[in-house]
């Protein structure tokens, strides 16, 4: 076979990437030589040495009596990285691997048949594909009693090949995991094929990822050079996931601090630990504005509204949820009319859509309701508070309570920034949005007519009106605005969290909470009270449960508003003198 | 204002619910003129089915009341008990647990129904409690709960703990679990996670698992943002062979399973084993993001008996014929499973006891066994049922493949011998 050759190229191969581990390369040899010669022992075992044995003869070969042919057989199977086999050797494992003739076959999970109750399929072994026969797949009524069994001294070691065999699986995050995975068993039978693969040209990941896994492994069951290398690889690679080990081992050394090895610990364990706080203030800091992305998008509508009109919305939160239904309608159309390829599509044509229906329930409620009660603060809080809970219900008759959306797939997953700092796509996309959505408020306020009128009116009405502005246009205008900001939000809030009748409630007090503390009614106040609390919130709950963060956070803002009691920016409309 | 608010809140609520009964009153009514053809003329026995069908709540209880209702129809289509028709008498507590004392008072003394089926939240039980002891009514409560309760008058249907969390932590610990060794304890702040991780982590301990690989944590209810908390598990996955038990409740859920597979966690490397997630709250999830994590019921949909195929069946053309929300798209799930077995077991009960009077029924319930779609059951004297358990595995369609189950009948003991155990070593 060819494996020899690999083994005596690794050597040279490893002293270009991996320096430390090179220091005890003496040893490495003599446990390739090793590996070299139970290889060589394994083929005068199987006895042809010059002719490749297939899958198949090796496969076949588990079904020997004698532990140590089994042995040697996943021995071959673990170097020749067949992922292919896995399933087979899974189902080996289980006990429904077995001969049918002479064709390996597996049994696979049972079906239910009306007549004959429960039936195995017959898989061929190697491919994987049903046994056909007269045209038919072969279902068998019970599992053969001729299956294969795994001689006990064998179990481990058949497991250590499943294991070993995940690692070729194709797709980076498979064979990420598998590398991880063989790190965390930590048995010493993982190091030649990790080293192997090591030795491989592979991504700068994967690469870390190998190293990491061979130094967890021999810091666990390594001579003490070894160990010594491996606890300075560690800290040198960042490895988070060889804290624990470094830790056990520090235990171990506390009474002898100046050892080498023990400076050697507490030298990787400094470097990783200030390593993760970097990783943890930058994803604190990623969290906190993503959390003020969403605070901000939830109360700019709020302080539109309150600004120009007075009005306290206890609705706002239902216009949100509208928005999040109208995304969900349209999810379900693209779900229901179009090929799945376009599914992802759904969201682009959801942000204008989620917008318009709020903003039209929005100018709807301002007609039937906001509008007769112009100046009435206390019945509009409560008419409000009415509507609130009537669209509640409203929407539960409708859509019922159990709804899902599927977030479109470009938003799914994480950005890998850096080893252990991973941004999760929607929260991006939420921040992104956020930002968009305060430009477009900001242009549209400053650049255009409306804005213009807006302004004026929340200046001082009755002049504006004396100067031809017809205010309760730009009232209607101005509310359907407010609820279009909640509707965009409602679009985007499903991205990460719940869609169900009562969502919105879950929001009104965050967004009430952003308004009053920036201001009232003052859109740049809205946007600094918003990044404020989101930071606030995402920075002290690191440090205690997150059942006491919140509580933190409302005594802070008690605080701040006993000092400043009109909010960071004061408003400046006359709306507030009445 | 809150204060205002508050009260405004209630003040709706209870309208809402003078509303709503009458509602029911009336749709009773029409279901008692419509089913006068099909009794023989013997009466009727009146039932008390207590749900919140509006309010936080209403997204769990509904199911709860469709299924209770449909046994009941389908009772009175054989005939009745002891020869009468069940009238059940709908009220609807609006999730909140004042209100559910109240209208058991009632049911119990204003329209004298000789049972209720109801409840969810452990808090309205604990409400209702006092007040079916003193009118010594019956309560058959249809949840997994915490234990720690007795009552003459409260029949448990659900998992005690050592039906649902015991077997599942020791299904993690196991070979095909994973043999996990590091425990992420994660929960809503009340008094189910509470508990429930205290018998946990007392189970833990004294099962060699040291504690600092044991990590419990809790947020708010209906807390949504969970970047720290998850961030926080993964550091603490790193070290591999961990897993989380998940008690977090309603609406925190799809949030958590996002951003849980957002951060790059999977199901192979720190699985999930939730003890609130079935079927039915499945429904409202994207489970792309769930596939491959863990739940432990005494009951799956999956399930492959005639018993249990039959009853899906009959629920989702329930469902579908009287026009609820979902129609042929409805679920079974644990609780509804257990839900529809209260009615039966009273039921069977009354038949027992030649009578309806609750504590003649009660008597008569121990020992009662019957074949249900989760399996086989029995009434164990201390008013729980013995019951198989099942571990499950979510697959993208939102249903289970069950990948344990226990062998036979698992004995409920209600009050755990962990808890001590928690308190004993818990820091001073």
């Amino acid at each position: 076979m060819h494996l020899s050759d690999p083994f005596v190229l690794q050597l040279d191969r490893l002293s270009t990437l991996e320096a430390d581990i090179l220091k005890f390369a003496p040893i490495i040899r003599i446990v390739c030589l090793a590996g070299l010669m139970t290889v060589l022992a394994t083929k005068a075992h199987a006895g042809a040495p010059t002719e490749p044995v297939t899958p198949a003869q090796l496969m076949t070969q588990l079904g020997s009596a004698s532990d140590a042919e089994v042995s040697a057989a996943l021995k071959q199977i673990a170097a020749d990285g067949n992922y292919h086999l896995i399933t087979a050797l899974q189902a080996y494992q289980n006990g429904l691997l077995a001969m049918r003739g002479t064709q390996l076959v597996m049994y696979g999970s049972p079906v239910i048949d009306p007549v004959r109750g429960k039936l195995y399929p017959v898989l061929d072994a190697m491919t994987g594909q049903p046994v056909m026969a007269h045209g038919k797949p072969v279902l068998s009524d019970s599992i053969a009693e001729n299956t294969l069994t795994v001689p006990d001294a064998d179990s481990d070691q058949l497991e250590q090949t499943i294991n070993t065999l995940s690692m070729y699986v194709p797709g980076q995050s498979a064979r990420q995991q598998a590398i991880v995975a063989l790190g965390n068993a930590g048995s010493l039978a993982y190091l030649p094929p990790l080293r192997q693969q090591l030795a491989q040209p592979h991504s700068s990941r994967i690469h870390r990822l190998l190293r990491e896994s061979i130094a967890r492994i021999l810091l666990r069951h390594g001579t003490p050079v070894q160990k010594m290398h491996a606890a300075v690889a560690l800290g040198q690679i960042h490895s988070t996931r060889g804290m624990e080990l470094l830790k056990r081992a520090w235990r171990k050394l506390r009474k002898t601090p100046t050892s080498p090895m023990a400076v050697a610990v507490r030298n990787s364990l400094d470097q990783i630990n200030g390593y993760t706080e970097l990783t943890n203030l930058l994803f604190d800091s990623f969290a906190g504005l993503s959390l003020a992305s969403i605070y901000v998008l939830i109360a700019l509508g709020l302080a539109i509204i309150f600004g120009l009109m007075g009005v306290i919305n206890m609705a706002q939160g239902e216009f949100l949820t509208i928005g999040a239904f109208t995304t969900f309608g349209v999810a379900e159309v693209f779900r229901t009319y179009l090929p799945p390829s376009d599914y992802n599509w759904y969201f682009i044509c959801a942000i204008p859509a989620a917008f318009l229906v709020s903003a039209l329930a929005g100018a709807v409620c301002e007609w039937a309701i906001i509008r007769r009660l112009y100046g009435r603060p206390l019945e509009t809080l409560l008419a409000t508070f009415g509507l609130s809970l009537i669209l509640i219900e409203l929407i539960r008759v409708v859509f019922g309570n159990n709804n899902a959306i599927i977030a479109p797939s470009w938003l799914s997953g994480g950005l890998w920034v850096m080893p252990g700092l991973i941004f999760p796509k929607n929260r991006l996309f939420i921040i992104v949005f956020c930002a968009g959505c305060i430009i477009a408020v900001y242009a549209l306020i400053r650049k255009t007519r409306l804005g213009l009128l807006l302004r004026a009116t929340t200046q001082d009405r009755e002049m504006a009106a004396a100067l031809g502005v017809h205010t309760r246009m730009v009232d209607m205008l101005t509310f359907s605005l407010g609820t279009g900001l909640a509707g965009l939000a409602g679009c985007a809030v499903p991205l990460f969290s719940t869609l169900d009748p009562r969502m919105g409630q879950s929001y009104i007090v965050e967004s009430f909470l952003v308004v009053v503390t920036g201001g009232v009614g003052n859109l740049a106040g809205v946007i600094c009270a918003g990044t404020g609390l989101g930071f606030l919130e995402k920075f002290i709950e690191p440090w205690v449960q997150p059942v006491y963060g919140k509580v933190f956070v409302l005594i802070i803002v008690i605080a701040f508003l006993q000092w400043k009691p009109s909010g960071l920016f004061a408003a400046k409309g006359r709306s507030m003198d009445h | 204002m809150s204060g205002l608010l508050s009260s405004s809140i209630q003040f709706v609520r209870r309208c809402r619910r003078k509303l709503s009964s009458r509602v029911s009153i009336a749709a009773v009514l029409a279901a008692g003129v419509a089913s006068a053809g099909v009794a023989h003329g013997a009466g009727t026995v009146k039932v008390g089915i207590l749900h919140s069908l509006t309010g936080t709540m209403a997204i769990s209880e509904t199911s709860l009341h469709d299924v209770e209702l449909m046994a009941i129809h389908e009772i009175n289509a054989k005939g009745g008990v002891l020869g009468k028709q069940i009238d059940p008498v709908i009220v609807n507590p609006a999730s909140n647990w004042d209100l559910f004392a109240q209208d058991a008072n009632t049911l119990i003394a204003k329209d004298k129904v000789k049972v209720i089926f109801g409840c969810w939240t452990s808090v309205s039980r604990k409400s209702v409690l006092p007040v079916v002891q003193a009118d010594h009514g019956l309560l058959i409560y249809p949840v997994q709960y915490e234990g720690e309760e007795y009552s003459p008058n409260i029949f448990y249907m659900g998992a005690v703990p050592n039906q649902q969390l015991i077997p599942s932590v020791k299904y993690l610990m196991s070979k095909p679990g994973g043999k996990r060794k590091r425990f992420f304890l994660l929960g809503s702040d009340y008094v189910f996670p509470r508990t429930a991780n205290e018998i946990m982590e007392g189970y833990l301990l004294s099962h060699g698992v040291p504690k600092s690989r044991i990590k419990v944590m809790y947020v708010p209810l209906g807390y949504t943002d969970f970047q720290t908390v998850v961030s926080k598990i993964k550091a603490f996955a790193q070290a591999g062979h961990a897993c989380v038990l998940s008690t977090l409740n309603g609406s925190s859920n799809v949030p958590f399973y996002t951003e849980f597979a957002n951060q790059g966690l999977t199901a192979e490397s720190c699985p999930i084993m939730a003890y609130s997630i079935a079927e039915d709250e499945l429904r409202s999830m994207d489970t792309t993001k769930l596939v491959g994590h863990y739940a432990c019921w005494n009951y799956f949909q999956s399930l492959r008996s005639k018993t249990n195929k039959k009853f899906v069946h009959d629920f989702k053309m329930w469902c579908m014929s009287n026009h609820l929300p979902g129609g042929m798209a409805r679920v079974t799930d644990d609780p509804i499973e257990c839900a529809y077995t209260g009615v039966y077991l009273w039921a069977a009960a009354c038949e027992k006891a030649k009578s309806f009077a609750p504590m003649k029924v009660a008597k008569a319930m121990i020992g009662l066994k019957m074949m249900t779609p989760g399996g086989m059951v029995k009434v164990a004297k201390n008013h729980n049922l013995y019951k198989p358990v099942y571990v499950g595995k979510i697959l993208a369609d939102g249903q289970f493949r069950i990948v344990w189950k226990s062998k036979g009948w698992v004995k409920p003991v209600a009050f755990s011998p962990y808890i001590k155990m928690a308190m004993k070593n818990a820091p001073k």
